[in-house]
């Protein structure tokens, strides 16, 4: 087996990686206690560290920040900050950040130029609050911007929570949620202002891209593999492998070929469903070895048109199973008889299957090669219902029907063979549904039930077949679709044999007359 | 597997308290939508797809990226396998990955090892339920990938990863009919049982480069898959003892143009081409026609996406528009086509698939999104045998619901 015990995939290391995913999902994010970082750049960031004079870039993120510590960006860059309570940062392009106080109980922010955003805990105990060269905007737990100007002017957006901003004047205004307040050295200009305010999350830090960067390209490669998988599948779609038959069921389908001797074939379909399993089989003998490309004899299988067919079949055995009960048709003594020229009439062929153009034509007139069996032999689940016998037979009717002797075995049977009558009726008028009902006079039955269905098992209606009015033209057009037949007998005892397969071998060999 | 958690768990343990960071990434997408196909249509149906992902970084060297993705199809959607006609379709698909990242000291290096596990549950008929799907499958891949980060975020990667693909549901019919009613053989020698089973190695190339404004992404897949259980079929129908083996190589290539038209108004256009070259040594006999097929299973694709996206508004609010197309030319060189009949013709099988994407995507609180997504899909072919599979058909999904990003 591909993966050891793969019905049962190693469950307790599945579980146990799922927990760690679901403990580490609902962990909320772990920030680095010693103070704040910056966890996001893009762009030109730089930081002037404490009393150094210079600036610096940032190298990579996390970036550690201290109190003292300033944060240049450059025009169209961003950082995100995260503060040691959590609070999140974001300082837009050309803007100058400094952390004046970052201790346990107070968080204080000098924005001289530029844009802020934050996104403040709430923590009952814990002070933030921003510092421009116009205003202080103090805070506990909300969500906020501070825009400063060259000039100093400043405004402060509040987007949720409540916020107090002090002016150069001293004087306190509160802001509500949607409210904005602007000041320049000389104060406040108005009170707080209605604006067209919107909340947004606080943007992502570098970790939390990179996830998503890690998970979107191992999705990448998943999708390579996907695409392989469903390669596959469609290939079993396009060769008919799946489908679904008249009740919209799975329906799987085999057909390949076996060569049990060097002049033998055998044409296998198997058909699976959820609930049970059928075959069907036709071996053919021929009267001489086949060539590795069948296509050539079995081109002739169904007969030759003109001349006598180079290969004919001199026996064949089908056999129908649900793997308890079975049909099964034998018969020998094949040889090849022009039908139109053997004296019955009555066997005459006018419309002919011609293989190489795959279609009916004309035979009026022509020498029509087909094989006739000297013995036939018709089986369920092991008992004769019927068979015949002939020497060299030019016409089917001049065979024998067997009475008390296995026309296949020769050997003796202990009774005679009932005799046989056969009705066929369409019982839904809309509906391709043929049933063949064979009774037979000592009290049993043979009932073929034949559908039409299309690849989705839909049943073909009458319609589908509206100006078919010969027998070839509906083979012709019984080529585009499914054949389903149900075969139920007394022998079964209730159970039946349900069957799908494309006709064209069934025409092909005369198993659809 | 085992020892792989265990070491993980013991570097978290180990790692200084104060310096292990964890921050989750949570994706949940709530879509519900129908489908429609040659007349037909699907109920109103739903979509859920979720991500949880709690990245961890222990220090600067090791970060690790757990992720748990799942998703549930109740519709289909016009890339998905539609010639197969029926617009009953459910799907589910989970995913467990862990991936760690070695940051190389002093150097713009990153070495990735990987391992993931997933799994796909399909029900495409009446009888089939979660679990019984005929084309279920399950996946192990492990890899390990080389990134040079030559200019954050720009990089170029070379990843191997090995991979066994399971289909527990799947068995050859004609393993399970060894012989018929007569105690003849039913089946041919040395048939396989599981043969979609396959394992295979994949090998990944690919990089990007921003050049004058423009951003520039290449990259190559080298994949091959055996099936051991899958024997060759050869020209008399027959199984011959090799084993089945496909080889994949994707090139594809893509550039990107933002552009900004003003602060309220932001786009970007894309191009993406694509080719795909997949060799098999498997060929196919096709019994109803006793018509041998060598490489039936080869086919080469070629593939164009152009793209534009819009984005209007407030910069922290802003409404997005998306609209792709894609052309994909495949031929299968040694497939003949059939005409209505099946009759097998002279002429190579070939498909082109036309696909238009549509996307609004607009936020309607923070962290959420309300999405809008419809596609039509056209397929034209010279394959005129439709009987198993439509090759000429136009397909069309609408889908309308809210995304969340953590």
């Amino acid at each position: 087996m591909l993966f050891p015990g793969a019905s049962s995939f190693p469950r307790p290391r599945v579980l146990a990686a799922l927990s760690l995913i679901a403990f580490l999902a609902f962990t909320r994010p772990i920030a680095a206690r010693a103070g704040a970082q910056i966890v996001n750049s893009n762009g030109s960031v730089q930081v002037q560290q404490g009393q150094s004079p210079e600036l610096k870039g940032v190298p990579g993120t996390p970036y550690p920040l201290s109190e003292g510590d300033r944060v240049r960006t450059g025009p169209a860059a961003a950082a995100v900050i995260l503060l040691g309570d959590g609070s999140k940062v974001e300082l837009g392009a050309d803007s100058d950040f400094l952390i004046e106080v970052s201790t346990p109980g107070l968080t204080r922010i000098f924005l001289k130029v530029g844009l802020l955003r934050s996104w403040v805990k709430k923590l009952a105990m814990r002070e933030f609050s921003v510092r421009t060269p116009t205003v202080v905007a103090s805070v506990r737990g909300t969500e906020f911007r501070v825009q400063t100007q060259f000039d100093g002017r400043t405004a402060v957006d509040l987007f949720d929570g409540l916020l107090n901003v002090r002016d150069n004047r001293g004087r306190d205004f509160t802001l509500q949620p949607g409210e904005r307040i602007e000041a320049d050295f000389m104060g406040a200009l108005s009170g707080p202002q209605k604006a067209e305010l919107r909340r947004t999350a606080p943007p992502a830090s570098t970790l939390q891209e990179n996830a998503r960067r890690e998970v979107g390209l191992d999705m990448k490669k998943e999708e390579v593999l996907e695409a392989a998988a469903r390669e596959l599948k469609l290939a079993e779609y396009q060769q008919g492998k799946a489908m679904i038959d008249v009740n919209g069921y799975r329906v799987r389908l085999e057909q390949y070929i076996l060569r049990p001797q060097p002049d033998q074939f055998k044409l296998v379909v198997l058909n699976e469903r959820a609930d049970r399993f059928d075959y069907f089989y036709y071996m053919g003998t021929f009267n001489k070895t086949l060539p590795t490309d069948l296509s050539l004899a079995l081109r002739q299988l169904g007969g030759q048109l003109d001349s006598a067919p180079e290969y004919w079949l001199t026996g064949f055995e089908t056999g129908r199973s649900n793997t308890r009960d079975s049909i099964r048709e034998a018969a020998l003594g094949g040889h090849s008889v022009d039908l139109n020229a053997n004296g019955d009439v009555g066997d005459d062929v006018t419309a002919f299957f011609d293989p190489a153009a795959d279609r009916y034509v004309d035979a009026t007139g022509r020498a029509v090669f087909q094989t006739i069996f000297d013995k036939y032999g018709f089986y369920v689940n092991g008992t004769l219902k019927y068979g015949w016998t002939g020497a060299n037979l030019q016409a089917y009717a001049n065979r024998n029907w067997s009475v008390n002797t296995d026309p296949i075995t020769g050997a003796a049977l202990g009774a005679n063979l009932p005799i046989q009558s056969v009705t066929s009726t369409f019982p839904d008028p809309n509906r391709i549904h043929q049933n063949i009902y064979e009774s037979y006079d000592d009290g049993t039955f043979v009932s073929w039930d034949n559908y039409i269905i299309d690849d989705e098992g839909k049943q073909a209606g009458i319609g589908d077949f509206a100006g078919v009015t010969t027998g070839s033209a509906f083979k012709q057009r019984l080529l585009g679709w499914n054949y389903e037949q149900v075969v139920t007998a007394t022998e079964f005892q209730g159970r039946k044999i349900d069957l799908v397969v494309a006709p064209r071998i069934m025409i092909q060999v005369g198993l659809i007359p | 597997m085992r020892r792989l958690w265990a070491a993980l768990l013991l570097a978290a343990a180990c790692a200084p308290a104060g310096a292990v960071e964890v921050e989750p990434v949570y994706d949940l997408q709530f879509l519900g939508g129908q489908y429609f196909f040659e007349g037909g249509h699907s109920s109103l149906a739903g979509n859920l797809s979720g991500l949880a992902a709690p990245a961890v970084r222990f220090n600067e060297r090791w970060e690790l990226y757990p992720s748990l993705a799942s998703s549930y199809k109740g519709t289909k959607e016009v890339v998905d396998v539609v010639g197969a006609g029926t617009v009953f379709q459910e799907q589910m698909e989970h995913r467990l990955g862990v991936k760690g990242v070695y940051k190389v000291p002093d150097t713009p290096w990153r070495v990735k090892p990987s391992v993931s596990y997933a799994a796909q549950f399909l029900k495409e008929t009446k009888d089939e339920s979660f679990g019984k799907g005929l084309f279920d499958y399950r996946k192990l891949d492990m890899g390990v990938e080389g990134e040079y980060v030559y200019k954050e975020p720009f990089s170029v990667r070379a990843g191997f990863s090995y991979f066994m693909t399971h289909y527990p549901n799947y068995t050859s019919l004609e393993s399970q009919a060894a012989l018929d009613f007569q105690g003849q053989p039913l089946a041919r020698e040395l048939v396989g049982d599981n043969v979609l089973d396959a394992h295979g190695q994949m090998l990944n190339l690919a990089g990007e480069l921003p050049w004058r404004g423009l951003l520039l992404e290449s990259g190559y897949t080298f994949m091959h898959q055996r099936f051991g259980e899958q024997r060759v079929v050869n020209e008399a129908g027959l199984l011959d003892d090799a084993s089945r083996n496909d080889y994949l190589h994707a090139l594809n290539a893509g550039v990107r143009y933002p552009v900004k038209f003003g602060p309220r108004l932001k786009g970007a256009a894309s191009f993406d081409m694509a080719f795909a070259l997949s060799h098999s040594n498997q060929n196919n006999y096709d019994a109803q026609r006793t018509r041998f097929i060598a490489g039936h299973y080869d086919y080469r694709e070629l593939r164009f996406s152009p793209g534009a996206r819009l984005s209007v508004g407030d910069q922290d609010w802003p409404t997005t528009f998306s609209l792709n197309a894609s052309v994909a030319l495949r031929s299968y060189p040694n497939r003949p086509i059939q005409d209505s009949a099946g009759t097998y013709q002279g002429d190579s099988f070939s498909q082109t698939n036309y696909m238009l994407s549509f996307t609004a995507a607009r936020p309607v609180a923070p962290r959420f999104k309300a999405l809008f997504n419809v596609q039509y899909g056209i397929a034209r072919s010279n394959q005129e045998f439709e009987q198993f599979y439509s090759y000429n058909y136009s397909a069309t999904n609408y889908l309308f619901g809210l995304s969340y990003e953590y």
